[in-house]
């Protein structure tokens, strides 16, 4: 029973990510797949957001050799009222398409209504988005645009090709005219897909056609636009592999005592196999393939808890991905198959050890029932000692995930080895206070556990792993959130930030600042994307650009600086030609400060002096420069982002909501105090951990069936010693505090040894986080989660503890002593 | 006015519920123990004289009747109260030693005290003097697996003797050891009832074991057949126990 549920929940876990993780990864292939559809190319403009593509670039692109399709297309944002909140709109695209190119190169069609006519107020909408803002044909949608707001027609759906974007963005669709006049922008275009001829390589044809369409103008291939969120996600799923991996081996564990006590219950069946006849080998046979029944039957079972954890923690993750939460889940067969394996072979593995104990005991012993408990030390501490160091390089000099996951493993692996040579000492140690709890049986108990150590160190070790996981996990989340926080400071440390996805008109400038008494200090940044071409010029890196105004910016904001300062910043930003990087970008170039690095401009590639390495979180971070070579390399136009000090005492939700009702009057902004920015960063953050502490829960679960079944199983070995124990006075409550002392006792020797290890994989992981994540943490220790762990851990030894605890105690002294 | 008896079995009934036809494995047995007497209850396989020690040591309770330790009737009291009169009032030697594998001889004899949580300093003196009674000071502190058979049944005397009870029962204490050695706990058991003032019941199959008790209580398909004051050497005593076999048997 106690096995079956340990493969049960080992194999769920382990299927149950391995589905999540190609739901995720399939889902969003699926959407840019969907996106980007037929489109080899697009178009887009250097630089900032709001940079615009001349309508020469698209006659230009059209000319090209080799291209079949050219759709172009006008991107602005806007609100309109939410039916499902009262209290906050709800964003959308609104993007401007020439319905003769668009239909057929997304294989679009009109599902019902029709298309929009060019320059009126009309829009089309797709049916995801028609359900989510309850649209019907022919009804109206109010939208908050540059313009103002007003009123458009939903004339049709289109279908069933919308444009999905990740993100899960809400779009709407109007003529490239209408597009236009509400955004105020003129004869532009913001970006265009390109469609090459059958046949045409893609890379070759960039390769012939970069800087054709002149500096401004960068042509890449469709569907990089999700470069930055790539790395983000293979990093979520590696963690959730990783973790899967440890309960799989804390299943094992579980399955392997299991077994053991199994083969322990029917040595006398096994005796009396041997008796009549049956070989060794027989026996072996016998055991085995009990096992692998089992482990068959368990593994069926965890598959369908499997599915019900994936489906459970596809929801986080895509929550927390902020993607589609239609994504299917995805049962692929390779993951049944890696699940159905490593549940019967585990099964198998684990079953051998007591197999070849039960054949090769003596008929006469096996059925005497008499076998000693195996207290032999074996050599494997010595593997042990040789783990622990050899893990610490693993973490501590690893530059990847891999190498961090191989690293944490060895280690607890190491200290899983040493366990029962450290196990006597620290027993004795800590039994001296926990046999007080039950006098005189206590001290029985702890010398049960200090001279029965093999079985004991294993169940500890398990013990010991999911403590010092969660020790470790938590570990990492307080520094984590503790550097966010410092981040969020400095970067985000404005009393208010105010965006627009539409650069600010100088009207909304205007509302935001002039008209705000309360403003003592602003500051405006700009957003854009740019390529760098690092580490050799042949190379194309996606990177988001920040664009500061460094006379304002560090009277406002900051960095958290890995290497720079604000004053140098300031001086080398008013220059041209200096650019700050983030400090994870510039340890994968290998660039320090003072290095150059080539980045491409809308005048082509220029080289750029690093002026500071700054520490910054997740896909945040970008390439930043002044505001001069903002305005004269990268397009930069109004701002998208104000970032406000108010006079000393003001009301900060006041101001907030009065800047909300000015400038929410002339288009979409959000406004956000500096406690929002934070918490939300934070809310970001526990969301993330979330997963890993369910994930944890559950392996704590199974630490504690292995627990239980340790202590089951010595109960069951001393039926005989509690039938004395009771005949010469021990009282039931005294049995029963018996078995709940060695309990709590093996509790506390590998909660004493989960703290060092916990503490030494906690500092790895924090201490790595730069090269492998691509941020810095500061190392701060968790004391907080000292008495977690403990608590946990004691809740673990008492829940344990409940059931051998009752049995030991309500068995019948007469039936106990006859028992051999 | 008489002295009363250490320890009565009043009319005891034994049913076990799992025997399809009900057969009593005690079928109204009444006797009593005098304080400081050595009495041997014996009989063939069966005929329930275990069940009797049980109920006796208040390890098991009876189906009906009852059993009266120094005027208290077992049945009355608590699962903790009967607990407490074993720890206090009652010695049991098995005939598998059932000792605790991880304790010393030491930690062995005096785990009662332990148990009832009192100090080495109060327990020590009593515990030193038992283990000098049976013999094994030389072996307090070694393990029972680091000692023989006969020396492992010596410690579970010298448990029994150090809460100085006021009845010691002996399960077939012979029943696994060799002759010679048997010969040997048995001649422990006899001085302790010499020499201490010690009351033994001793449950035995073995006429000549039986044989070293002043009492022999003859059981046969859970009642008692017969009960005959022994006397004389340790050879005459074996004789009349082989007499009142065999007038059992062939009645």
């Amino acid at each position: 029973m106690l096995t079956s549920l340990g493969i049960v929940l080992g194999v769920a876990i382990l299927f149950g990510v391995l589905s999540t993780n190609a739901s995720v990864s399939k889902g969003l292939d699926d959407s840019i797949r969907r996106f980007t559809d037929r489109v080899d190319v697009v178009l887009r403009p250097v630089g900032a957001f709001d940079a615009v593509l001349p309508i020469a670039a698209v006659d230009s692109t059209r000319r090209l050799p080799g291209v079949e399709e050219v759709s172009p297309s006008l991107y602005l944002g806007a609100s309109t009222p939410d039916p499902e909140k009262t209290d906050e709109p709800a964003y959308l695209a609104v993007i401007g398409v020439d319905p003769a190119a668009w239909m057929p190169m997304f294989d679009n069609e009109i599902k019902a209504g029709r298309m929009f006519t060019s320059g009126a107020g009309e829009v089309i909408v797709g049916p995801q988005v028609a359900r989510r803002l309850k649209l019907s044909v022919g009804g109206r949608i109010h939208l908050t645009t540059p313009r103002g707001n007003e009123e458009f027609t939903v004339t049709g759906f289109v279908g069933a090709r919308e444009a999905a974007r990740a993100g899960g963005e809400l779009v709407v669709f109007t003529s490239i005219d209408t597009a236009r006049a509400v955004s105020g922008k003129g004869a532009v275009f913001t970006g265009a897909s390109v469609v090459l001829a059958e046949g045409t390589d893609i890379g070759t044809w960039l390769d012939a056609h970069e800087g054709a369409l002149g500096p401004g103008v960068q042509l890449e291939r469709s569907g990089t636009g999700d470069d930055g969120f790539r790395p983000f996600l293979a990093t979520v799923q590696a963690s959730l592999t990783f973790i899967a991996a440890i309960a799989l081996f804390v299943g094992a564990f579980l399955i392997y005592l299991t077994l053991s006590m199994a083969v322990i219950e029917r040595t006398r069946m096994y005796g009396a196999l041997r008796a009549l006849g049956a070989t060794r080998r027989q026996v072996r046979r016998v055991v085995v393939s009990e096992a692998l029944v089992l482990g068959a039957v368990s593994t069926v079972l965890g598959l369908v808890l499997g599915t019900a954890i994936a489906w459970a923690l596809l929801q986080v993750v895509t929550g927390l991905l902020e993607i589609d939460r239609d994504v299917p889940l995805a049962i692929s067969p390779g993951a049944v198959m890696i699940a159905v394996v490593a549940g019967i072979l585990v099964t198998l593995v684990s079953s051998l050890v007591p197999a070849r104990r039960a054949a090769r005991l003596s008929p006469v012993v096996a059925m005497k029932g008499d076998h000693a408990a195996d207290a032999r030390l074996g050599r494997a501490w010595i593997v042990g000692a040789v783990a622990l160091p050899v893990g610490m390089a693993l973490g501590f000099g690893g530059r990847s995930i891999g190498a961090l996951a191989l690293g944490t493993f060895v280690i607890l692996l190491g200290a899983v080895l040493l366990v029962p040579t450290i196990l006597r000492p620290l027993a004795r140690g800590l039994g001296g206070i926990t046999r007080r709890a039950t006098p005189g049986v206590g001290a029985v108990a702890v010398m049960h556990l200090v001279k029965e150590r093999s079985r004991s160190a294993y169940t500890l070790a398990l013990v010991m792993v999911v403590l010092a996981m969660v020790f470790s996990i938590g570990a990492g989340n307080v520094a984590m959130g503790r550097s966010l926080d410092t981040f969020a400071d400095r970067q985000f440390g404005a009393d208010l930030s105010v965006g627009s996805a539409n650069s600010f008109s100088p009207a909304l400038e205007k509302a935001v600042l002039d008209d705000t008494p309360a403003v003592v200090e602003s500051t405006a940044l700009r957003f854009g994307q740019t390529v760098m071409q690092e580490p050799s010029p042949a190379d194309e890196r996606q990177v988001n650009l920040l664009i500061l105004d460094p006379a304002s910016y560090f009277e406002v904001l900051s960095f958290v600086w890995a290497d720079g300062d604000d004053s140098s910043a300031r001086k080398a930003l008013t220059a041209n030609g200096a650019v700050l990087l983030p400090e994870g970008l510039a340890r994968s170039l290998d660039r320090r400060v003072g290095d150059r690095v080539t980045i491409r401009t809308a005048k082509g590639p220029r080289p750029f002096r690093v002026a500071g390495l700054y520490s910054g979180f997740g896909g945040q971070q970008g390439v930043v420069v002044g505001l001069t070579d903002g305005r004269e390399l990268f397009n930069a136009g109004p701002p998208n982002l104000l970032a406000l000090d108010l006079v000393a005492g003001a009301d900060v939700e006041a101001v907030k909501r009065d800047v909300e009702r000015r400038a929410g009057a002339l288009d979409k902004v959000f406004v956000e105090t500096a406690a929002e920015g934070k918490a939300e960063a934070q809310a970001q953050l526990n969301g993330f951990f979330r997963v890993f502490y369910a994930i944890l829960f559950v392996a704590a679960v199974i630490g504690m069936l292995g627990l239980t079944n340790t202590l089951a199983m010595s109960v069951l070995q001393r039926y005989r010693e509690i039938g004395v124990l009771r005949a010469i006075g021990t009282q039931r409550r005294q049995i029963r505090g018996m078995v709940t002392v060695e309990a709590v006792t093996l509790v506390l020797v590998a909660l004493a040894l989960s703290l060092p290890v916990g503490s030494l994989l906690s500092l790895i992981f924090v201490n790595t986080s730069a090269r492998v994540l691509g941020f810095s943490v500061d190392y701060v220790y968790p004391w907080v989660w000292v008495p977690i762990v403990a608590v946990l851990g004691v809740v673990i030894a008492a829940l344990a503890a409940i059931g051998p605890a009752r049995r030991a105690a309500r068995l019948q002294v007469v039936t106990a002593l006859a028992f051999e | 006015m008489p002295i009363p008896p250490v320890l009565s079995a009043r009319d005891l009934v034994k049913t076990y519920d799992s025997d399809e036809a009900a057969r009593n494995a005690l079928d109204g047995v009444s006797f009593d123990v005098e304080d400081g007497s050595f009495v041997s209850i014996m009989g063939p396989s069966g005929s329930g004289k275990s069940t009797l020690l049980h109920l006796l040591g208040g390890l098991d309770s009876p189906t009906s009747g009852e059993v009266l330790l120094d005027g208290t009737s077992l049945s009355t009291l608590s699962d903790d109260a009967l607990t407490l009169v074993r720890r206090k009032r009652i010695g049991f030697v098995f005939q598998f030693f059932n000792l605790v594998p991880v304790l010393t001889v030491a930690e062995n004899v005096a785990l009662p005290a332990v148990i009832a949580g009192e100090s080495p300093a109060e327990y020590g003196p009593r515990r030193d003097e038992v283990i000098e009674l049976v013999g094994l000071g030389d072996h307090r502190d070694k393990l029972p697996a680091e000692v023989s058979g006969g020396q492992q049944q010596r410690v579970a005397v010298a448990r029994a003797l150090f809460v100085a009870p006021a009845v010691l029962l002996a399960d077939e204490p012979t029943g696994n050891l060799d002759s010679v050695t048997g010969r040997e706990i048995l001649d422990l058991l006899r001085t302790a009832q010499t020499e201490r003032g010690q009351t033994i019941v001793l449950v035995t199959h073995d006429p000549a074991a039986a044989a070293v008790g002043d009492e022999l209580v003859q059981l046969r398909d859970g009642r008692i057949s017969d009960r005959l004051h022994l006397k004389g050497t340790h050879a005459a005593r074996t004789r009349q126990v082989l007499a009142s076999l065999r007038a059992d048997a062939s009645a």
